[in-house]
């Protein structure tokens, strides 16, 4: 069954092709500029809508993965790991739960983040050599986190080598037909 | 150490950010001790968040400004005409004019200005005064735009202005198609690559070299020689932005706030800083490959020259060579012959562990501006480039890439190249 949005992203980059852009005044430079992104918001959302709940859900797992990696580096007993793996453990259910509104992946992956800078700074204020053992492999694991939005966001230009970033369906594997 | 912490927060235990507290603006003025004038535009932007978006203005409202400020500055007749937006800058509101006068002296007079507004906030808060005495005090040195009038405060302007004189010229070649589309990585052809390159690199060693002492430059304070001040007031000044504007955590860039706080290196000589040196940042004539002039000096200071060269060499904003294997600075050479040259042109030496300071300096300072500051400016619809501001969130994890590799470099051994990334897409 056709995708009702497909109609309207596909209408709307018409319109601003066919119509708007060429009644705007081509000397109006701001204007011009803003109108080429505009469509290129567009044209974006429409080829990545489909995709917007793996990328959530992908992201997610690879900061669970970085939460777990955090938490064997220090005692169980800690209070600020104690509150870390209560994140992990909601994250954890919910990761299972495919149906879930996104939203609720994106708090996890963002409490996971937060929970992560406290034990990095409190390390880094009250045990140093705490700090140098976790940083490394904070460092490690956030490459896989950066390489899944420099793909995703591959289309909007800054890499100055794009062929050589993984594709999304290499990043999306391992996560369920959601 | 100074960490995150402690900040105000409003009724749902959140640090509120869209409406900054009288509290939490002096303490991050405490936490985050920085220059005099770059803390003034810090806190009258947090002071004025509060007041919602940002008004678009038409060009007539801003002939307008101008006559009213004209009328109370030149004692002859005026007029203004042409005035047309230009486009291509993500921070500030620039339109072109020409303004024509009858002099008792001169007779008819006519020139084509720009007006350089602020937004309510935007990607870089800094101060147009700032930006008018360094133009006005390296007229000499290099190319740059003759300064007219600063409005610090925005007495004439809805929002602090200056306006100095138009300059020909284009920041990318047009009869090349190798461009990426987002005006950064600039390819300006296998050709006038090194013709280009040179000049870049000279007009970067006179601004360093330039004796600054003597010049008008009041809106600028003066680290001390043999000592941190240099770095920690560009740490700070990244820092508070980050404070101030940020979404939520990233773990990353506390590493990476951790380190620099522990690593701030000593100032050997206090140079003038461009502070955003980078292609796309000049014009030049495409008939002639000459440079024009040297633009968007809002991130200026006096500090380490290090700062300029370490900024310049993102990968972001190079391209690799037509082989693929060699990074070319800001697509002109090979970070190598990059410091070479500019040791030999300028005469001052490149201390590779300050450089490497200033590498994971400059991309924090990037990533958090990114995805810091225009985070903020987009959602608070504070500038006249929302949806540009918007696009380049994207850029933030390229930048992070290659603050993850510098940073992997210091702390593990691994990985001990100069630059970022340069390894797309490794893990």
């Amino acid at each position: 069954m056709p995708d009702p949005s497909e109609n309207g992203f596909t209408a709307a980059i018409k319109a601003l092709n066919e119509v708007v852009t060429p009644a705007v005044d081509r000397t109006n430079s701001l204007a011009v500029e803003q109108l080429r992104l505009v469509e290129m918001f567009l044209e974006f959302y429409r080829s990545t809508r489909d995709l917007s709940r793996k990328l959530d859900w992908t992201e997610l797992n690879l900061n669970f993965e970085l939460g777990q990696t955090v938490c064997a580096c220090f005692q169980s007993t800690d209070p600020m790991i104690k509150n870390l793996n209560a994140i992990l453990l909601l994250a954890s259910s919910d990761l299972k739960m495919t149906g879930l509104p996104a939203v609720k992946w994106r708090d996890h992956t963002q409490n996971i983040q937060e929970a992560v800078s406290q034990l990095l700074r409190s390390s880094a204020d009250q045990n140093i050599e705490i700090f140098e053992i976790l940083s490394p492999k904070v460092l490690e694991k956030f490459g896989e986190i950066l390489a899944l939005k420099r793909s995703w966001f591959l289309s909007f230009g800054f890499e100055a080598k794009p062929n050589a970033l993984p594709s999304l369906n290499q990043l999306f594997e391992g996560c369920p037909d959601i | 150490m100074t960490s995150f912490l402690p900040l105000s927060v409003n009724s749902d235990g959140v640090v509120d950010r869209d409406k900054p507290s009288p509290d939490f603006i002096e303490l991050m003025r405490r936490q985050y001790p920085t220059e005099k004038e770059i803390d003034w535009a810090f806190t009258r932007r947090m002071h004025r968040r509060a007041n919602g978006p940002f008004k678009m203005q038409s060009l007539d409202d801003l002939v307008g400004h101008i006559i009213a400020m004209l009328k109370s500055k030149l004692p002859y007749a005026f007029e203004i005409s042409n005035a047309s937006w230009l486009g291509g800058g993500g921070s500030k509101l620039q339109m072109k004019f020409t303004l024509a006068t009858e002099q008792p002296l001169k007779g008819h007079y006519q020139r084509d200005l720009v007006l350089r507004m602020e937004p309510a906030e935007s990607l870089n808060p800094s101060s147009r005064l700032r930006e008018g005495q360094i133009i006005d005090a390296l007229a000499q040195v290099i190319p740059v735009p003759e300064m007219y009038w600063v409005d610090r405060d925005g007495e004439w302007f809805p929002e602090p202005a200056l306006i100095y004189s138009f300059s020909s010229g284009i920041t990318k070649p047009t009869n090349f198609s190798n461009q990426r589309v987002t005006g950064l990585g600039i390819n300006f052809g296998p050709k006038a690559r090194r013709t280009m390159g040179l000049q870049f690199i000279e007009c970067l060693a006179k601004v360093h070299n330039f004796d600054h002492s003597r010049c008008d430059l009041t809106s600028f304070d003066r680290p001390k020689i043999r000592s941190t001040e240099s770095a920690m007031w560009q740490l700070n000044r990244a820092l508070r932005g980050w404070e101030e504007d940020r979404a939520h955590d990233i773990p990353l860039l506390d590493i990476a706030r951790i380190w620099l706080q522990r690593h701030l290196p000593e100032l050997d000589h206090a140079s003038l800083i461009h502070g955003d040196y980078r292609s796309g940042n000049f014009l030049f004539d495409p008939s002639t490959e000459k440079i024009t002039a040297v633009l968007d000096w809002e991130r200026c200071t006096i500090g380490d020259r290090h700062r300029d060269l370490a900024w310049a060499t993102s990968e972001a904003i190079g391209h690799y060579d037509e082989s693929g294997n060699d990074l070319l600075i800001c697509g002109f050479f090979p970070l190598e012959e990059f410091i070479d040259e500019y040791e030999r042109v300028s005469s001052l030496k490149v201390d590779l562990e300050k450089l490497r300071f200033y590498t994971i300096l400059s991309r924090f300072q990037q990533a958090v501006t990114v995805l810091g500051t225009s985070y903020r400016v987009v959602r608070l619809k504070k500038s006249h480039q929302d949806i540009l501001l918007s696009r380049i969130e994207a850029a933030a994890y390229v930048l992070m890439e290659e603050l993850r590799h510098a940073l992997t470099g210091v702390l593990t051994g691994k990985n001990p190249t100069l630059q970022g990334a340069h390894h797309a897409g490794s893990k």
